[in-house]
């Protein structure tokens, strides 16, 4: 605000003082909830408004900021007798069209599968949504993506933890076993398939791991003296390579565990990948998602295992013709 | 319902901020305006006194051209420096994209939310030297053609493609409805309505090699479903995929209905959950399920 002299210099000339009253409040109320006695309060610092001491004046005030289009509750026991702005009609807002041109640069951002560029995003898009024009278009910047059922403080537990390689307990709710405590000590995260999944060690199943981590809903306890995962246990691993082209080759991305050996843009399959495997169900479902376009190059047992995947794939399918 | 009591005239100033908040305006064209979408009377001079009332609350307001306008939101926006990185890295993704109207329509965003920054953000913004959001893989974009793509999309007639095969250099040729255009991997890819196969098909923009418009408008899209049943746990912890509804579900098994995936893609996913699910309808997309296996196993005889 500007200061007191010039602010009454400028009453003398030519301002609404209504108008002027009804902007102080709303700024107000922008700040913070207030009750109808501290907006008496604040219009009694006020040079221009000290004078205003009457509650109807509030009460005046008010309505003339809801007939111009601002929800504002009922002072109530709920909101402790508080005013509470909860939109107005005075801001720049973004149109119907803005809002679905954003939702679509998420999507396609979401298929890079970059976990931190989302998370960014995300906190970015939760920041401007209230330029959104209603309620509606609001909610789709808030909770319209693949992380919205992820609890953040879970999720920041674990990517510190995975990086310290503590071990932790968990409450998992797996689908199979409903909520139960695991110790786990995670490792990275990756995002998936539009679901976000942690790696680890998990100590009651003892094996290399990933689990959902929509589904943890509960980080118990940390072991503050754990050794680091190396010593701990190791890692079942088997390097596999495979080869791919079409639509799979045009569309993949090297990840943690994956690197590109060779890369032949003239030849059918034309993508050499070399993989790390600490988790063959993973693995396999991801090859199985390739269909035609893959071939697995070695090791000779890995090929085996697929063929049994499709075998049993082909059971199931003339069992239930019978 | 309207409030009873209230001031005529804090309504005015009110209703000539919003006003402001829409487009830059002169005087005499926010009277007009004004006049016209309320049932207020203003006069030119009370349009000015109330230009002095938002200055005198530090509502930045400039006058450019002889027209007004809302140079900063009243109601700002706090945005900190990982925020301001997402933005500059949106600026450089969407400077590199084809689609006018969906660039058209980030930039103004972008506009409206830097007229947006709060104080702090703006120092924010001056003084540290903030460099783009640097993701794991620069995105590299491939959308050539995709204007005429976005006339055909807007244009609502159907066009015919010939599109060649992924992995072999078959050319097809189909008949469409184009619906849109979206982004995957950086990839431009249209997606359209198959009157034939009654179904949604994905195709990457670069594989098409010749495209003609016809006459013809679009049909409404009325695709058929493809019902899939997922057994075991996967049927607990399934996450829904837009478009898709659960139309029956028992203890250990759901069936699902899906309608809108490109079919060939939604085979591949449901690939991925082993003998846990099975395609039930239609017998094509079943067919062609055991067809991929059956190829796959071909492939290590």
């Amino acid at each position: 605000m500007k200061p007191d002299t010039q602010r009454c210099n400028c009453a003398e000339n030519n301002i609404s003082k209504t108008g002027y009253r009804a902007l102080f409040l709303f700024f107000k109320l922008l700040e913070a909830a207030r009750t109808r006695d501290e907006i008496l309060e604040l219009f009694s610092n006020d040079p221009l408004l000290k004078n205003d001491k009457s509650k109807d004046t509030v009460t005046i005030t008010v309505n003339t900021l809801k007939n111009a289009g601002c929800i504002i509750s009922r002072p109530n026991q709920r909101t402790k007798n508080k005013y509470v702005l909860k939109s107005h009609p005075f801001n720049l807002q973004f149109s119907v069209n803005n809002i679905y041109a954003l939702q679509s640069l998420r999507e396609s951002l979401i298929t890079f599968e970059d976990l931190d560029l989302l998370i960014y995003l995300n906190n970015f898009y939760f920041k401007i949504a209230k330029l959104a024009p209603d309620e509606d278009t609001k909610n789709l910047l808030i909770y319209k993506h693949p992380l919205a059922l992820i609890n953040f403080d879970i999720l920041n537990e674990l990517i510190i933890y995975s990086k310290l390689k503590k071990q932790i307990s968990i409450c998992y709710d797996s689908p199979q076993n409903k909520k139960e405590n695991l110790d786990f000590v995670p490792e990275y995260l990756t995002f998936e398939n539009d679901k976000l999944y942690v790696w680890g060690y998990c100590k009651k199943y003892n094996n290399f791991a990933f689990l959902r981590v929509d589904k943890i809903k509960r980080v118990n306890c940390v072991q503050i003296f754990s050794n680091t995962c190396e010593t701990v246990y190791k890692k079942p691993e088997a390097i596999v390579t495979y080869k791919l082209k079409g639509y799979s080759a045009l569309m993949y991305t090297e990840n943690n565990n994956e690197t590109i050996m060779r890369a032949d843009t003239d030849k059918g399959y034309c993508l050499t990948i070399k993989s790390r495997v600490v988790n063959k169900f993973n693995f396999f479902q991801k090859i199985l998602s390739y269909g035609t376009d893959c071939v697995i190059v070695s090791p000779e047992s890995i090929r085996q295992e697929l063929l049994v995947h499709l075998n049993s794939i082909k059971t199931g399918y003339k069992n239930n013709e019978k | 319902m309207k409030n009873k009591k209230y001031t005529n005239a804090g309504l005015r100033v009110l209703e000539t901020l919003k006003v402001l908040t829409k487009q830059p305006l002169s005087p005499d064209e926010m009277l007009r305006y004004l006049e016209s979408t309320t049932n207020n009377f203003y006069r030119k001079e009370l349009i000015l006194k109330y230009l002095n009332t938002f200055r005198l609350l530090n509502i930045n307001i400039e006058k450019i051209n002889g027209k007004y306008f809302i140079k900063k939101n009243p109601d700002p926006v706090h945005l900190d420096k990982n925020d301001l990185a997402i933005m500059l890295f949106i600026k450089n993704y969407i400077n590199n994209i084809g689609y006018e109207s969906f660039k058209n329509n980030i930039f103004e965003s972008l506009e409206i939310i830097e007229r947006s920054f709060s104080g702090e953000t703006d120092r924010l913004a001056k003084t540290l030297n903030i460099k783009p959001y640097k993701p794991k893989k620069n995105p590299d974009i491939k959308d050539k053609n995709i204007i005429k793509f976005e006339k055909y999309c807007n244009d609502k007639l159907r066009i015919q493609i010939k599109y060649k095969n992924y992995d072999s250099n078959e050319v097809i040729s189909y008949k469409l409805s184009p619906l849109n255009v979206i982004y995957k991997k950086g990839k431009a890819v249209l997606i359209a309505y198959d009157n034939k196969d009654n179904d949604y098909k994905e195709f990457i923009l670069e594989n098409i090699v010749a495209v003609s418009q016809s006459p013809q408008k679009q049909q409404k899209a009325s695709p058929s479903s493809v019902l899939f049943k997922l057994y075991g746990r996967l049927a607990h912890s399934y996450m829904l995929k837009k478009n898709e509804t659960v139309i029956e579900s028992g203890d250990d098994y759901i069936i699902i209905s899906n309608n809108s995936e490109d079919r060939e893609l939604l085979i591949r996913r449901l690939l991925r959950y082993f003998d846990k699910c099975e395609i039930l309808y239609p017998k094509s997309c079943r067919k062609r399920l055991l067809e991929i296996v059956n190829e796959m196993e071909a492939i290590y005889a």
